[in-house]
């Protein structure tokens, strides 16, 4: 739009005079480099992000978590061995990318553990089954499975919100 | 008595399981005994540990209970993760075991960050 208005301002007679004329279009070059600058630096921001293709499924705030989030001391190798074949993992990192992946294309709800009272954040990808659980901070991964029933297990999770 | 929906920063008092200096934590359901009475056996009384980053692992054991994992804190401050899982070839025809079981090195280090960590600590009087 700047560049509209400063050719229209430049293209009426009289608006510049003839010994400024020149500066036309060495404005209208500069603008067309900056705005090709400002483009590229969008791209580059974009790109930065591991899995941020993946993100434009989810939430901000679910790519942020699929990001962050840790598993606590030990959890990953014991969940690997317990859950890692239900889903095919040959190894503890594919298991824990399954975990993210999850977090970024599952539907998010809230639930609260059973046995301890303590809110979690839930996400459930229905169409490969998969279930990630992280802490209501969103800065622990609690688990990663699938569930036997599916989303009848999600749903029936105490004060599940899941729709 | 159900703990209020975990952390609620904005009350004024803490719940009354969270007390410092409480007996322990209030857990729910069937699990809460069976928890109780596989930490003793590993030589924690009641009252000498908080469980905390419990978590449901979706696998329906043979006894009822469905599968847990977590987090424990004791009174002298060490941490254990551990796993609840099923041992058929105990006697009787089975029973719940800890089946996992290990100790956190430095865990005032690893869960600093923890809310739920935290929450363990005041309620065994640490914090």
């Amino acid at each position: 739009m700047t560049v509209t208005v400063l050719s229209r301002r430049w293209a009426r007679p009289g608006g510049v005079t003839g010994r400024w004329r020149w500066l036309a279009p060495a404005a209208l070059a500069a603008l067309a480099v900056l705005a090709a600058l400002g483009l590229a630096g969008c791209d580059a921001t974009r790109a930065a992000p591991p899995g941020a293709a993946e993100a434009a499924a989810g939430s901000p705030e679910a790519a942020r978590v699929a990001r962050d989030a840790t598993w606590s001391p030990g959890q990953l190798q014991a969940h690997f061995a317990k859950h890692g074949r239900e889903g095919g993992h040959a190894t503890a990192q594919a298991y824990d990318a399954s975990a993210r992946e999850t977090i970024r294309s599952g539907r998010e709800f809230g639930y609260v553990d059973r046995t301890a009272h303590a809110r979690r954040r839930g996400y459930y990808d229905p169409p490969t089954n998969r279930f990630t659980s992280v802490t209501e901070d969103g800065k622990r991964i609690t688990t990663h499975f699938q569930p036997d029933t599916g989303e009848r297990y999600v749903r029936g999770l105490v004060e599940s919100t899941y729709r | 008595m159900t703990r209020p929906g975990g952390e609620q920063a904005a009350s004024p008092a803490p719940p009354e399981d969270e007390t410092p200096g409480a007996a322990g934590p209030v857990l729910s359901g069937p699990a809460g005994p069976v928890l109780a009475r596989l930490f003793a056996a590993r030589g924690l009384p009641a009252g000498a540990w908080w469980p905390f980053l419990v978590q449901e692992e979706g696998k329906a054991l043979p006894g009822g209970l469905e599968s847990l994992s977590g987090f424990v804190l004791t009174r002298a401050g060490d941490v254990y993760g551990w796993w609840l899982d099923w041992d058929a070839g105990a006697p009787g025809g089975g029973d719940y075991v800890f089946d996992r079981w290990w100790p956190v090195a430095r865990p005032g280090r690893a869960f600093a960050t923890d809310a739920e960590y935290r929450r363990a600590r005041r309620g065994l009087g640490l914090a």
